[in-house]
C-alpha cells in the first residue's frame, strides 16, 4: 500500500527535499556560469537561499560542520552576485525615474557592475569545476 | 534564525502542524514594531524573515493542499512589496554624495509611497483576526491518517468529522 506524502518519516521528507533544492542549486549555479546574465544571476541566488534556508530548517538532520562550511562557501557566492544584482536593480530605477542628471550615475554603476559581474563569473567557474554537488551529498549524508 | 525542534519519530504531517504555525507566530510578532517604524534597516531584516518563511513553508507545499497556495501567493506579495522598498534604499546606499540629487530625491518619495502601501496591505491582508485563522489552519493540516484515526476514535464519521474541522480553520480570503 502507497503511503500518503504527509506520513513520510520527517528525517526521510527533510533529507529529500534538502536534496532536491541541492540539484536546484547545481542547475542554476551552472546555467549562471555559462551565461551570467541577469536573469540567470537572479535565479541562481534564489535556489541557494533556497537550498541554505532548507540545510538551517532541517539542520537537526544533517551533520553540522559541513553544513557550515558549505553555506559559508556559498555566502562568498551571494556576496558577489548581491554586488551584481543591486547594481541591475540600481540601474532599473534609474531609468524608472527619468531623472535628467541621471548619465554619469548610470555610466558608474554599468562600469562596477561590468566589474562585479566579472568576478562573479569567474567564481561560479570555480565552483562548477569541483564536482561540488557529489561532496556536498557525501558530506551532508543525504544519500544512503 | 529560531531552531526549531522536529520529533524524529513522527510523520511530516504531524511536524508541520507543530513547527509551522511557531513559526507563523515568530515571524507575525516581528511585523508590528517594524511596520510602525519604518526603519530601512528593520524592513530588510523583516524582508529577510518573509523570505525564509516563505521558503521553508515551500518546503511542504507538496503534502498541502490548495490553501497553502493562497498562503503562498500572499506571501509572495508581501515579499515583493518588502523588495520594492529594500531596492529603494539599496539604491539610494550606492549613491554618492555628488551623485544625482534629483534620483535621490525620487527614491525616497517611492520608498515612503511604498511604505505606508506595505502598512496598508499589512492591516488588510495580515489583521489578527486573519493571523490567527492561518496560525488554526497551518496547526490543523496537512490531515493524515493519524488524524483520521483520532476522528474515528471519537465516534464521529470521518467524513462528517473532516467537513465540520474544515469550517473551523478555513484560512481568510
Amino acid at each position: 500500500m502507497t503511503k500518503s506524502p504527509g506520513a513520510e518519516n520527517i528525517r526521510v521528507y527533510a533529507l529529500a527535499q534538502i536534496s532536491s533544492l541541492l540539484d536546484r542549486v547545481v542547475y542554476h549555479v551552472s546555467r549562471a556560469a555559462k551565461s551570467p546574465d541577469e536573469k540567470r544571476v537572479h535565479e541562481a541566488r534564489v535556489s541557494i537561499r533556497r537550498f541554505v534556508q532548507a540545510l538551517r530548517f532541517f539542520r537537526q538532520f544533517i551533520p553540522g560542520e559541513p553544513s557550515k562550511r558549505i553555506r559559508k562557501r556559498l555566502k562568498s557566492i551571494m556576496n558577489l552576485s548581491a554586488e551584481v544584482r543591486s547594481r541591475d536593480i540600481a540601474l532599473h530605477l534609474l531609468e524608472e525615474s527619468e531623472a535628467p542628471d541621471r548619465t554619469g550615475v548610470r555610466k558608474r554603476m554599468e562600469l562596477e557592475r561590468k566589474a562585479s559581474m566579472k568576478e562573479l563569473a569567474a567564481a561560479l567557474k570555480r565552483l562548477n569545476r569541483r564536482n561540488y554537488s557529489v561532496k556536498w551529498r557525501e558530506s551532508l549524508r543525504l544519500e544512503a | 534564525m529560531k531552531k526549531f525542534k522536529w520529533c524524529e519519530s513522527s510523520s511530516v504531517a504531524v511536524n508541520a502542524r507543530t513547527v509551522l504555525p511557531e513559526f507563523f507566530s515568530a515571524f507575525y510578532e516581528r511585523a508590528e514594531p517594524v511596520l510602525k517604524s519604518g526603519d530601512p534597516k528593520a524592513l530588510h531584516d523583516f524582508r529577510l524573515a518573509a523570505k525564509k518563511f516563505r521558503y521553508s513553508l515551500e518546503m511542504f507545499r507538496g503534502i498541502h493542499g490548495s490553501n497553502m497556495v493562497q498562503l503562498l501567493a500572499l506571501m509572495k506579495d508581501l515579499q515583493d512589496r518588502l523588495g520594492a522598498i529594500s531596492d529603494c534604499s539599496t539604491t539610494r546606499a550606492m549613491l554618492a554624495e555628488s551623485d544625482s540629487p534629483e534620483f535621490a530625491a525620487w527614491l525616497e518619495a517611492r520608498s515612503a509611497r511604498r511604505i505606508e502601501e506595505l502598512r496598508r496591505f499589512w492591516q488588510e491582508r495580515f489583521d489578527k483576526a486573519s493571523a490567527q485563522k492561518w496560525r488554526n489552519y497551518l496547526a490543523a493540516y496537512p490531515r493524515d491518517a493519524s488524524t483520521r484515526e483520532n476522528a474515528r476514535g471519537r465516534k464521529r464519521p470521518a467524513s462528517r468529522g473532516s467537513r465540520r474541522s474544515s469550517r473551523e480553520v478555513r484560512p481568510p480570503g
